[in-house]
């Protein structure tokens, strides 16, 4: 009798070499792996209970001011220097790295003594306590911002005010209306155009070249912060006093784009990531939140016990960070995706959590997947808050109806990107 | 038509004002002047007054010019240049001034007043809108490519990373240090360097010159011959380097073996003085062979290739080959074997006098030790008995004892019986060479001595072997101290590291105080998720879906009832509540149709009749009635069959073959249906609630059906299904970033360089074209 033994020859499992990946025999005929779809799916749940565990995104906090910080601008080329401006007229370098203030001096700052002052900065971060130069304007300003080139200054005050450094008078002035602007910005792709908000509501865009303003837009509220998109050359947000980030196409500026909701009070500050897919918000609800450009709610929140009103938003230049400053004299830095690690990864970690994410996303509008993902605890003012708003809204909502359902011509109610923009002016 | 200019300025700016208090009051009264005269003339009619003379208003003349009494645009009175010209018709002094001003009368036209410089700006900011907005439509076709894309790398302005081949290289250099300075100048002031892929150098050509035609074609075929046959030879000698063949490659060995032999052979013959050279060249190389490793079996590879030579042929023939080598390179030439032995006699005291050497001698004679290291590789061990031991131990005392040798052997027994008594002390296992070789020798008492000489230089290197064994045994037990110690401090190390993960957490504790408040309290009731389910409420109502009749009770229901409550309404018999109104779920898009029934015992005679009526030519009781069994059969528990063909059963053609009842297990009667007794419902009792939460209800944005969804879901990530490239591919991140690198935003530059650079390509491509057109057209 002839018996089969099972039997396997060593080629099969042994490697030529130590450094040769261990053989795996596989067949990935689907008919052989009935539980494929099963398994993936409660990796994808594991690895998004996972993520939240591992969502911590608070790093640190900055602390040195003796004032509210007013305002924040990022280094053009280091990633771990911030500059910031306090009520009191104090302007520091923080490294982030090391957690240290460095200097008390810095490029260019403005303020209400109708001065603008040019600080030069040698490589250790420290110079001397008097300014460079020093250029007077007609008023007092708000904002201050320098283009991507460093060609350019741009303030904003009672006009928007075009300034170059080689020169003590201003090269141009954009007036539109009696309002002062709060808020300046130049676009880092097409330098020549300038976005600014006005005091009577209205988003200004200015062209550098050109002796007058190009448009303006009139909002509901008013509008806090304005940002350039730096991938996407005619997009820009505008952080407005009706809870919402609005984005827009410069080039149909009628209605938004999108409206980014969520936030329970005045958005104050705004930024976009350096890849242009998301923004940064902060508001006077005390909260930090993230939007993806192409989603109408936020996607993830930030809260601490003791931030106050935020006064400004960065999105580092790596797109890793967002440093947020607030009232209560400190600056935060927060990690971009809450759950990512900080450090360099090795590839199978790195496979891993691309793996994860990628099942993530394949599996997102699961809703027990849905609902873990989205979950967070936000403090309980913001969550009544919140509620408050949303039967406000619903509310306003059943009343068109209603006022549509009853009128003669019973046109349906304008969806709510449409009563955005009171008026575009011209 | 001599006109007083004061007056006719008066009038104009009366004029003006009336226009002007006309304007304010927004009505403009600008009656036809005949029916003015008309209506006057019906009036004069009527009345029988005569009009009253309108009196000219005298006015003094204003002082300064200004922007309203300067023009008029409806006085009779308008002043004419050619009526002014007209004037001065007969005096003859000022006919040319007259002439250019008919002229200038009759060209120019006055120019347009100027708009109000708010309207001035507003046109010129819509034409600056209008042209930026056109200029910055330039990104759209890139802002819609690195949406589209499937993975962007940031920063987006990637070095550009070409392949330069070597001809390339060649032509940038240049020399730098002062050797490469003086190649380059002799290279280029040589003649005989040939140049841009030229047929002769320079000296070639001049000898080509200095010669008759004849010889210079002769010579230039030779030349050509010879450089074709390099060129063959070259392009054999690459092929031949390619080969992979182990037969060609042992062949050519043998061959220049072979060549080698031959040579030496020749030199003998010949030159007696290069063949001691290269004798004394070949002893050297055996020194230092047997000086050198390489050739053990020592090295990593070789144990990488003893390891791998239980199971593989190639391995272990390899491994021989290898020991083979160092056999035959420490082996002695005839010559320099008898130069060697007398060496020995000259130096019998010498204490230096490696064992091995000795051993080398007897190699030749003795077969065995020729692969002795390849054996010791190939064969296992076996492990001797003590007897046998003791008894090869006499063996070998004995023959050192028999003192029938000559002195230089002597010599060799003493050192022997020395080597002996410390291979004595030797444990068995470390003996093993030893024993093995005795064994073997043990048979014929002729073979003894040699054997003893056998014996010897395994023992000789156990020796040092053993010493290197003793060396490392301390070690060892120091390492295993070593081991202990540190496990019995890995525990403290444990326990350290314990602590200092304690103190790390403690550390990350205090780092963290402010956000730890987000995780102590992990109760919370309400989510994010309830807010964005707000927000989904507000977007798609759900009360559309639901049949009208339901909707206030479900608002109420909404309203009063929670989640919990719901569920145990919902899993309540059915057969006690069917008079409350039942509400099922419409169909969803994944989830299986439910049916929906709403109903009240009331209302269900009259539907009844209703659907009677409606339907009567169909059988429409009758069908649900069989759906609903059909589905009912189907639901039931059913027997299962644990019979097996051909077990316990007679086999052949014509046996019928029954079902076995203890094969069978009858299926148990289950919990009656809750539809048994409601003749117009099925319920479906399969459905799994707890399911329910796992299941998609809404089809997600992108998608258009419920089919491309599940398609999007169907193919697997993971590394178990999928081939590790496309596992990769699959995973791979939309937006990639690197830790620590500053993205700049796009620019403009970079990205319309391209661009430019292939419309440029296409047209030096067309004017060349267009140049060659023209250039052919000339020459035909």
């Amino acid at each position: 009798m002839r018996v089969k033994v099972l039997s396997r020859s060593p080629e099969e499992y042994f490697r030529a070499t130590k450094r040769d990946i261990h053989r795996i025999p596989r067949n990935f005929n689907p008919d052989l792996h009935p539980l494929e779809a099963p398994r993936e799916y409660v990796r994808a749940l594991n690895a998004t209970k996972l993520e939240r565990v591992f969502a911590k995104p608070f790093i640190r906090s900055l602390e040195g001011h003796r004032d509210a910080v007013h305002c924040m601008c990022r280094h053009p080329s280091s990633l771990s220097l911030v500059l910031s401006g306090a009520c009191d007229g104090e302007v520091v370098l923080w490294s982030l790295s090391g957690k240290k203030v460095v200097s008390l001096s810095l490029a260019f700052s403005a303020g209400d003594d109708q001065l603008l002052k040019q600080w030069s900065l040698t490589k250790d971060g420290v110079l001397g306590t008097e300014p460079a130069s020093v250029y007077s304007t007609q008023g007092p300003v708000t904002a201050l911002d320098c283009s991507c080139d460093g060609t350019h200054l741009a303030t904003g005050g009672d006009t928007v005010l075009l300034w170059s450094p080689e020169r003590s008078e201003p090269l141009r002035r954009f007036e539109w209306g009696n309002d002062s602007h709060s808020a300046v910005k130049f676009s880092p792709v097409e330098r020549h155009l300038v976005a600014s908000c006005s005091g009577d509501r209205g988003v200004v865009l200015c062209d550098l070249r050109g002796a007058q303003p190009l448009k303006k837009v009139v909002l509901r509220m008013r509008s806090n912060a304005v940002c350039w998109s730096p991938t996407e050359a005619f997009i820009l947000a505008v952080a407005n006093d009706d809870y919402n980030v609005y984005s827009f196409d410069m080039r149909r500026l009628d209605m938004p784009l999108n409206i980014h909701k969520d936030h329970v009070a005045a958005v104050t500050c705004v930024d976009f990531s350096p890849t242009g897919r998301e923004l940064c918000s902060g508001s006077v609800d005390k909260t930090v939140r993230l939007f993806s450009l192409v989603e109408g709610h936020s996607r993830d929140v930030y809260h601490t016990k003791r931030m106050q009103r935020l006064t400004a938003v960065l999105w580092s230049a790596d797109d890793r960070y967002v440093i947020s400053a607030s009232d209560e004299m400190n600056i935060r830095l927060w990690k971009a995706r809450a759950a990512e690690p900080l450090s360099i990864l090795r590839w199978r970690q790195r496979e891993a959590l691309e793996y994860s994410a990628s099942l993530r996303a394949k599996y997102a509008s699961h809703p027990e997947i849905r609902r873990i993902a989205r979950h967070r605890h936000v403090p309980k003012s913001i969550y009544h808050a919140r509620q408050e708003l949303h039967t406000v809204h619903e509310a306003a909502k059943k009343r068109e109806k209603n006022r549509a359902a009853h009128s003669k011509d019973k046109k349906a109610p304008l969806p709510e990107k449409d009563n955005v923009v009171l008026e575009e002016c011209e | 038509m001599s006109l007083d200019p004061v007056l006719s300025i008066g009038t104009v700016q009366a004029d003006n004002a009336a226009e002007e208090e006309g304007n304010d009051g927004e009505n403009n009264y600008e009656i036809p002047d005949e029916t003015h005269r008309n209506l006057l003339k019906d009036l004069e009619t009527i009345t029988g007054f005569k009009q009253l003379k309108t009196k000219t208003i005298r006015n003094e003349g204003a002082q300064e010019p200004s922007d309203f009494n300067l023009s008029s645009s409806t006085g009779k009175q308008k002043v004419n240049l050619i009526k002014l010209v007209s004037a001065i018709k007969n005096v003859s002094k000022q006919k040319k001034a007259r002439k250019d001003l008919l002229d200038i009368s009759m060209k120019k036209k006055t120019l347009e007043t100027p708009l109000p410089s708010t309207e001035l700006d507003k046109i010129e900011r819509i034409a600056a809108y209008e042209k930026e907005k056109t200029g910055i439509s330039k990104w759209e076709p890139v802002v819609e490519e690195n949406r589209k894309a499937e993975q962007l790398v940031f920063p987006l302005k990637q070095p550009d990373l070409q392949i330069h081949d070597l001809s390339k290289l060649v032509k940038r250099f240049k020399p730098r240090t002062p050797l490469e300075m003086e190649v380059a100048a002799l290279l280029s002031s040589s003649e005989n360097n040939l140049k841009d892929d030229r047929v002769l150098t320079e000296a070639e050509k001049r000898a080509l010159q200095a010669m008759d035609l004849e010889e210079a074609r002769e010579k230039r075929a030779e030349l050509q011959k010879f450089r074709a046959y390099v060129s063959y030879q070259a392009a054999k000698f690459k092929r031949q380097k390619k080969i992979k063949s182990k037969r060609y490659h042992r062949l050519l060995k043998k061959d220049k073996e072979t060549l080698v032999k031959k040579e030496l052979e020749s030199l003998e013959k010949n030159d007696p003085e290069a063949f001691l050279q290269r004798l004394e060249q070949i002893e050297k190389e055996r020194i230092q062979e047997r000086m050198s490793l390489q050739h053990r079996a020592t090295t990593k590879w070789a144990k990488m290739q003893k390891v791998y030579g239980k199971f593989n042929d190639e391995a272990r023939q390899t491994l021989a080959e290898h020991l083979e080598i160092k056999r035959k390179l420490t082996e002695k030439k005839k010559a320099a074997v008898e130069s060697d032995s007398d060496d020995e006699i000259g130096a019998v005291s010498a204490e230096s006098e490696t064992l091995e050497s000795l051993v080398t001698e007897t190699d030749r004679v003795n077969p065995w030790m020729r692969s002795e290291r390849s054996a010791a590789v190939t064969y296992r061990i076996r492990e001797p008995t003590t007897s046998q031991v003791e008894s090869q131990k006499k063996d070998e005392e004995s023959d050192v004892d028999d003192g029938d040798e000559d002195g230089d052997d002597r010599g060799d027994g003493q050192r022997l019986s020395n080597v002996l008594s410390t291979a004595s002390e030797l444990n068995q296992s470390e003996r093993a060479n030893v024993d093995e070789a005795a064994m073997e020798d043990s048979e014929g008492k002729k073979r003894k001595r040699k054997a003893k000489v056998v014996v010897k230089s395994p023992s000789g290197e156990t020796k040092t072997n053993q010493k290197k064994k003793k060396k490392k045994k301390p070690q060892k037990r120091k390492q295993d101290k070593k081991r202990k110690q540190s496990d019995t401090a890995g525990g403290d190390g444990d326990g350290e590291e314990k602590e200092g993960d304690e103190d790390e957490e403690a550390n990350d504790r205090a780092a963290s105080s402010d956000d730890e408040d987000l995780h102590e309290t992990l109760t919370r009731k309400r989510t994010l998720e309830d807010f964005s389910a707000m927000g989904e409420s507000e977007e798609v109502p759900r009360s559309k879906q639901r049949p009208p009749a339901t909707k206030n009770k479900e608002m109420k229901k909404q309203q009063k009832k929670k989640k919990g409550k719901k569920e145990e309404s919902d899993s309540a018999d059915e057969g006690d509540d069917a008079n409350q109104p039942k509400e099922v779920k419409p169909p969803k898009y994944i989830s299986k149709a439910r049916v929906a029934f709403i109903e009240n015992e009331g209302e269900m005679d009259d539907q009844r009749m209703t659907i009677a009526e409606a339907f009567a030519d169909d059988d429409v009781m009758n069908e649900f009635d069989k759906a609903k069994r059909e589905i009912i059969d189907k639901e039931k528990p059913k027997d299962i069959d644990l019979s097996l063909p051909g077990w316990g059963d007679w086999g052949g053609a014509g046996v019928e073959h029954k079902p076995k009842a203890r094969f069978i297990i009858k299926a148990q009667k289950g919990p009656h249906r809750k539809d048994r007794r409601l003749k117009h419902v099925i319920i479906n009792e399969r459905k799994n609630r707890k399911l329910e939460k796992h299941q998609v209800k809404r089809l997600p944005y992108p998608f258009k059906n419920a089919g491309e969804f599940e398609n999007s879901l169907h193919h697997p990530l993971g590394k178990e299904w999928n081939p590790q490239g496309a596992h990769k591919q699959l995973i791979a991140p939309r937006v990639v970033t690197r830790i620590g690198t500053i993205i700049p935003p796009i620019d403009a530059e970079t990205v319309f360089k391209k661009q430019q650079e292939v419309k440029s390509d296409l047209k030096r491509r067309r004017t060349n074209k267009s140049e060659s057109e023209t250039k052919k057209k000339k020459s035909s």
